[in-house]
């Protein structure tokens, strides 16, 4: 897949008005291929013969429950979902089950919100899709397939792999404050007492991208809680 | 809020009312049903018919003249029909009257005869005697038709059993009392869990119609066709239908929590990356900067676990921080501070957590509800405000919420660590 857009995403709500708002919402969004279901039944046909490359579920289903669907489907196959569900519990047994969903929305959600996750899940799934792969931080830029870092007065350094994984979380969000625990998540897989160790990291990371790592200009600290990647002027 | 002791005071007059009305019936039906027994059987010693006329009756229908006696024939029309016998003891103890008496009746009694059938029986005939100027007038029904007894006791238990028949009906109350505690526990609970079902039901529900709204209100708050006037007001709408998408989401929890105290989901969770990433999320989307949010975990509060459940805490602190974001729309600094409490003997250690704001403050009815012990019944707004006192309560903590030294609201938790 070159470009998320050409992902095939199939909607399952047996809400019809609520499964037309979020197609269209998708569709607008510049996806391409979109296609709803309103019942278990429906949503396993529509996967086996057209093969979306997202599933957007609904728990409450006339015909069965989005988690038994779920579980049917990843018998055969790991297609990226995405949950949507009316009640606050439902991520807890979502969990409890061990069913490998990617992400979890809550109803009602903000449009952008669901995209947002669309898009996140998508990239995640399928590489790096249209996501920037040069980073530009003023006169610098980093090259997000090598982790290399190239500066305006030409000298090149290559990003550890902790270093690559802070910066890729930050410039993910970028413009937003990440919190060390976020951080800590991306670069070892486990936010708890690693709180020395990423501010070790971070210096590292800043004597390789800043021009002075001691007046930081792009990864700026914010106090007590993360770090914040700046957005790039204009 | 004063309702709900009220209310308490008026279920136990009803508990009360109730006992006293089944101790009431009980007595009724016991008068009832001894009513219909002697109605339509008559009394067990007594015989259908006519009633029988009893001993001293019997003797005034006997007279003597001129030497011989003579029974009345309304007395021996009873005597016969009911099978009865009658004789008269003379002074010396032969009989010297006599009607129907059977063969096996002896004609001559010693003292200790009389004395042995008036108490018991005579032959195995139930007999009843009256005393007379002229003898002892003995009157004798068929052998096995009566059962008799003769029953001495003291003073001292008379008494008594008085007192036991009062013991008794104590008992019965105290019986009925809990009997209708009982039945009344029973169905306040059946009502409860309906109610709690139709809630989660409906707050189920109501999400994807809001689900739908939103997403339409925020489409045409977006829509570049529109003119900015009407844009504004589906932004409007936006908010609002966010607003009471939280409330459901709250009355939801709320809902949950009222039931079972203990979170199903319970942990031990640590606090400090809960705090970070409500203030960052806060943070973020703060986008005019009207609400710094500054954090003080303290360096050993790092590690604060607290035994609760992870989405309860967190939705606790977005509560209290959204708390002070929405009451302060000119804008305020928001504090949060966790930090752990000195050791206190005898006590399990315990971990605070303030969040405090420098805004206008909360009404001082608001805080007054607030600092009330929780009760049953939800307020009529703030909701959110008192689930943070429910999670608080239902993680084994604590919730004070004051006014904060420099005119704005102050929360302080404390949970004891896990």
């Amino acid at each position: 897949m070159r470009d998320i857009h050409e992902a095939r995403i199939l909607a399952v709500e047996d809400d019809p008005t609520l499964r037309e708002v979020v197609c269209e919402l998708i569709e607008r969004e510049g996806f391409r291929e979109v296609r709803g279901a309103g019942t278990v039944a429906d949503a396993l046909t529509t996967f086996s013969t057209w093969r979306p490359d997202l599933l957007l579920i609904d728990i409450m289903l006339p015909d069965g429950n989005g988690f038994d669907l779920l579980r049917s489907i990843r018998q055969t196959s790991q297609v990226p979902a995405i949950i949507l569900s009316a009640r606050d519990e439902d991520e807890a047994r979502l969990r409890g089950l061990g069913l490998g969903a990617d992400d979890y929305v809550t109803k009602p959600f903000l449009p952008r919100e669901l995209l947002l996750r669309i898009s996140a899940v998508l990239r995640r799934t399928y590489g790096a899709g249209d996501s920037p792969r040069l980073l530009r931080l003023g006169r610098t830029t980093v090259d997000m397939g090598s982790g290399e870092v190239s500066k305006a007065s030409g000298a090149r350094e290559t990003l550890t792999s902790k270093e690559y994984a802070i910066l890729e979380r930050l410039a993910r969000s970028r413009g937003l404050i990440v919190t060390t625990d976020d951080l800590a998540r991306a670069a070892w897989g486990d936010d708890y007492g690693y709180g020395n160790a990423l501010m070790v990291h971070v210096r590292r990371l800043r004597e390789k991208v800043e021009d002075d790592p001691s007046r930081p200009q792009w990864i700026l600290t914010t106090r007590g809680l993360g770090y914040r990647l700046a957005k790039e002027e204009g | 809020m004063r309702q709900p002791a009220f209310a308490k005071t008026r279920e136990a007059v009803r508990v009360l009312g109730f006992a006293a009305a089944f101790a009431l019936a009980a007595l009724l039906v016991s008068a009832l049903v001894m009513g219909v027994f002697v109605g339509v059987l008559g009394f067990p010693d007594g015989d259908k018919g006519p009633a029988w006329p009893g001993v001293e009756e019997l003797s005034q229908g006997l007279t003597r003249e001129d030497g011989t006696y003579r029974l009345d024939d309304y007395a021996t029309d009873a005597l016969k029909r009911t099978g009865r016998w009658a004789m008269l003891i003379g002074a010396g103890g032969d009989v010297v009257w006599s009607e129907s008496l059977p063969a096996d009746v002896p004609a001559h009694y010693e003292m200790a005869d009389v004395a042995s059938f008036t108490r018991w029986y005579l032959n195995d005939y139930p007999v009843s005697t009256w005393v007379r100027d002229d003898g002892i007038l003995v009157v004798g029904a068929p052998k096995g038709s009566a059962w008799k007894y003769t029953y001495t006791t003291s003073e001292n238990s008379v008494l008594l059993s008085l007192g036991l028949m009062l013991a008794l009906l104590v008992s019965n109350m105290i019986v009925a009392i809990m009997v209708a505690r009982a039945y009344a526990r029973r169905s306040w609970a059946e009502r409860d869990h309906a109610r709690r079902e139709w809630i989660a039901a409906v707050s189920h529900d109501v999400r994807t119609p809001l689900a739908v709204a939103l997403a339409d209100a925020d489409t045409l708050a977006r829509d570049e066709v529109l003119g900015t006037e009407q844009r504004m007001r589906a932004g409007r709408v936006e908010s609002k239908v966010s607003e009471v998408a939280s409330l459901v989401a709250d009355l939801n929890v709320a809902n949950q929590l009222s039931y079972a105290m203990e979170p199903v989901d319970a942990t031990a969770v640590v606090l400090a990356p809960i705090v970070r990433s409500v203030a960052v999320e806060a943070l973020n989307d703060d986008v005019d900067g009207n609400h710094p949010i500054e954090v003080d975990i303290a360096e050993d509060a790092e590690d604060c676990r607290v035994r609760g459940d992870a989405a309860l805490l967190r939705r606790m602190l977005v509560n209290l921080v959204g708390n002070s974001v929405r009451h302060n729309p000119q804008g305020c600094t928001v504090r949060i501070t966790l930090s752990t409490l000195p050791h206190r003997f005898l006590r399990r250690d315990r971990c605070s957590l303030v969040v405090e704001d420098n805004g206008k403050g909360l009404s001082a009815d608001m805080l007054e509800s607030l600092r009330r012990a929780p009760s049953g019944d939800l307020p009529e707004h703030g909701l959110g405000l008192v689930i943070v006192r429910r999670i608080a309560l239902a993680c084994g903590g604590t919730a004070s919420f004051t006014d904060a030294a420099g005119g704005g609201t102050r929360c302080e938790l404390t949970f004891p660590l896990a």
